[in-house]
């Protein structure tokens, strides 16, 4: 037994699938390509059971909570029944259930965009504090910044020469920039993928 | 208006108002509509998570396809992680995710995000702009090259030209992402305030 | 006592977060209650990508692949409403799949605001719900669909919907329409690179600049930005809804950001000033 718990059966197993994939992709093989389609499938269905992590964690950390009547611990209980009561209604009574589609509509589709539309406020507060023009670079990233947001509203149509010239700038320079930052990712992103499917990166493994 | 309706509408216009209430101050009722979004988060990923397991399995199962019991063991065993000893187990499974996940990634990524914008960028579709792009993006790339530099006068001055027009690129290119950043949570705010409007309007009307 | 307190400058770099909170209040709210009407230009990526669905030709088969937390599916509502009512109102298969765990209950929130104009489900367009694992996902699916795919998101398996008896794969879609709030490149790796299906993109507008080399390198055919883009599909259309009334409330923010911005600046340089 004490062989897989080695860290070389993991490692081995990553280079496998890996490499499996790479194969797959540039050599027609019928073996590979039915062996690879079969993992692909069963790796999503992993996935799905995956994605339970996030609740368990967060359900260890806040019954942890609970139990030792840390601080808002109250609250920690209130996160609690809340997934609770989702996991339940939603398993059993699937997300057609009125109580479940109520609390999706009405609180969930509801909190989300509120939560993220609140940066909207801070983005005004920072525009008046922070976006300081200090050097030419720092007065090229405001006028962008001004241009495209014209440019993403009607009020900007009013303006003569504006979107012209905010379409400029989301074409040409913008289009560089991003250009060479994805062609920059892209080869870091290469080099990280060999040196995992090779073993030499390891962070993954749980500990 | 029916009764389920205007509830749903007060229920929702109530935790607008508790998440706006950060704006004011950080308080006890932004905090229970903090939490009770987690909450539904998480929970309502599990839910939809069940969901692909259940439909998975029981189709493969119910027509005699019993190996699908592998990835399902392999998928409980990621729940291993939460005991030290048992901490291995739960490698194995990952490991797998990982592999697949990077192997796809790569194998696509060479295509993808490198050829065919080393074309794009080589071939330019209109002539002028696509001139500009191309210099431009060699610029960028340049300013990201951090273990050479030239010696010498001249070669070093025009060396660091071309970095300062890197520079200025992704400065336009930041500015840019900015300003569309705050497009997307302005249009969020505005959602929530033509709802809460609209909702009004509704529950006045009756 | 230190007069440069009293000064103008000094107070208004003092001035309280929350007065600047309000003023973005006000400014979102009027053209709300009072709309400013202002005409919307349709942007070159908005008419691409609809003069490509409208040029599809009968019978063709659509994936709208959905990645949308439901956070940000405000801002891509209208051009998914405006999306899904241009395909009904051809002749056009749609298939509907979703990355993550809320849209496939977005979507079908959403299908309620949309005229289906006498469409039928799981004949003309299906919902398939959630599929773990992102890019693995995407591979799988774009390789067999029926091997990934047991049955759509109410249950009922793939077998017995007709729509699906002809999609096994990737290549039996004639355009993959991706409705993102997330990083585009793993959808053109997987379908793109891997099939050279074409795709067009319907992202919150804060991934357009990232997205530009894409478009201009011809990976992705047309892109509609957030709500902006979702206004302008719903006039190509000819069919007004939602977005054109959001995005048009969105100048006077706008303004306030300008001005705002405009203004930190001068009092940041009168108080350079005043300091030497």
């Amino acid at each position: 037994m004490s062989i897989f718990k080695r860290r070389e059966i993991p490692v081995i197993i990553t280079a496998f699938s890996g490499f499996l994939m790479v194969i797959e992709y540039f050599f027609t093989i019928p073996l590979v390509a039915s062996i690879s389609t079969g993992i692909r499938e069963w790796a999503s269905l992993i996935a799905a059971f995956a994605v339970g992590l996030g609740a368990t964690n967060l359900g260890i950390i806040h019954a942890s909570r609970v139990r030792h009547r840390r601080e808002n611990w109250y609250l920690s209980a209130w996160l609690l029944f809340v997934m609770v009561l989702m996991i339940i209604v939603g398993i059993f009574g699937t997300t057609k259930h009125p109580l479940y589609d109520f609390l999706f509509a009405n609180v969930y589709s509801t909190v989300g965009p509120t939560m993220w539309g609140l940066l909207a406020f801070y983005l005004a507060s920072a525009s008046f504090r922070a976006l300081r023009v200090r050097s030419l670079e720092s007065l090229l990233l405001l006028i962008s910044a001004i241009l495209l947001m014209l440019l993403s509203a009607p009020i900007g149509g009013i303006i003569p020469g504006v979107t012209v010239v905010a379409n400029w700038v989301q074409n040409v320079p913008n289009t560089a920039g991003m250009r060479g930052i994805l062609l920059g990712t892209a080869l870091g992103a290469i080099g990280l993928s060999i040196r995992t499917l090779l073993g030499y990166e390891k962070g993954y493994l749980p500990e | 208006m029916e009764f389920i309706s205007a509830l749903g509408l007060i229920v929702a216009v109530i935790f607008t108002f508790m998440i706006w209430s950060y704006l004011y101050k950080e308080s006890f009722i932004f905090r229970i509509a903090e939490y009770t979004f987690i909450g539904m988060a998480s929970g309502h990923a599990v839910v939809m998570a069940v969901g692909q397991i259940t439909k998975t399995l029981g189709s493969a199962i119910s027509v005699g396809q019993y190996i699908w019991v592998i990835p399902a063991i392999l998928g409980l065993m990621i729940y291993t992680r939460y005991y030290k000893p048992t901490v291995w187990i739960s490698r194995l499974p990952v490991a797998l995710l990982v592999g697949v996940g990077t192997g796809l990634a790569m194998r696509g990524l060479i295509e993808a995000q490198f050829i065919t914008q080393i074309i794009s960028t080589i071939q330019p579709k209109e002539t002028i702009d696509g001139i500009i792009i191309a210099i431009l993006t060699m610029c960028t790339l340049t300013y990201f090259i951090f273990t050479w530099e030239p010696k010498g006068g001249s070669t070093r001055k025009a060396y660091n030209s071309i970095l300062r027009i890197g520079r200025i690129t992704i400065m336009v290119a930041m500015g840019a992402a900015f300003g569309v950043l705050a497009t997307t949570r302005l249009t969020l705010c505005v959602s929530r305030l033509q709802f809460i409007v609209n909702s009004l309007s509704r529950l006045i009307a009756g | 006592m230190d007069e440069t307190k009293n000064k103008p400058s000094e107070k208004m770099a003092k001035l309280d977060a929350r007065i600047i909170y309000l003023a973005m209040f006000i400014a979102l709210l009027i053209p709300i209650l009072r709309p400013l009407g202002l005409p919307l230009p349709i942007s070159d990526m908005t008419r691409k990508a609809y003069e490509y669905v409208d040029s599809l030709p009968s019978g063709s088969k659509v994936l709208l692949a959905l990645h949308v937390s439901v956070g940000l599916w405000p801002e891509v509502e209208p051009g998914t409403i405006a999306i899904l009512s241009h395909l009904f109102s051809k002749s056009i298969k749609v298939v509907i799949i979703s990355w993550g765990a809320d849209e496939p209950v977005l979507v079908e929130s959403t299908l309620t605001k949309v005229d289906k104009m006498g469409k039928q489900y799981g004949v003309d367009w299906v919902n398939l719900g959630y599929y773990a694992g992102m890019e693995t996902a995407m591979a799988a699916f774009a390789k067999d669909v029926h091997g990934l795919v047991k049955r759509d998101f109410y249950g009922t398996p793939i077998e017995n919907l007709p729509i699906m008896k002809d999609i096994k794969s990737a290549k039996d879609f004639n355009l993959v329409i991706y409705d993102t709030a997330s990083d585009i490149a793993p959808m053109i790796r997987q379908f793109v690179a891997a099939y050279g299906i074409p795709m067009v993109a319907f992202c919150t507008i804060g991934w357009v600049p990232s997205f530009m080399p894409y478009l201009t390198a011809g990976q992705i055919v047309g892109m509609v930005p957030g709500i902006r883009g979702g206004a302008e599909y719903e006039l190509l259309i000819k069919r007004p809804g939602s977005g054109a009334t959001t995005t048009d409330a969105l100048s006077l923010g706008f303004i306030l950001l300008i001005v705002l911005s405009i203004l930190g600046n001068v009092i940041w340089y009168s108080r350079k000033i005043g300091m030497r």
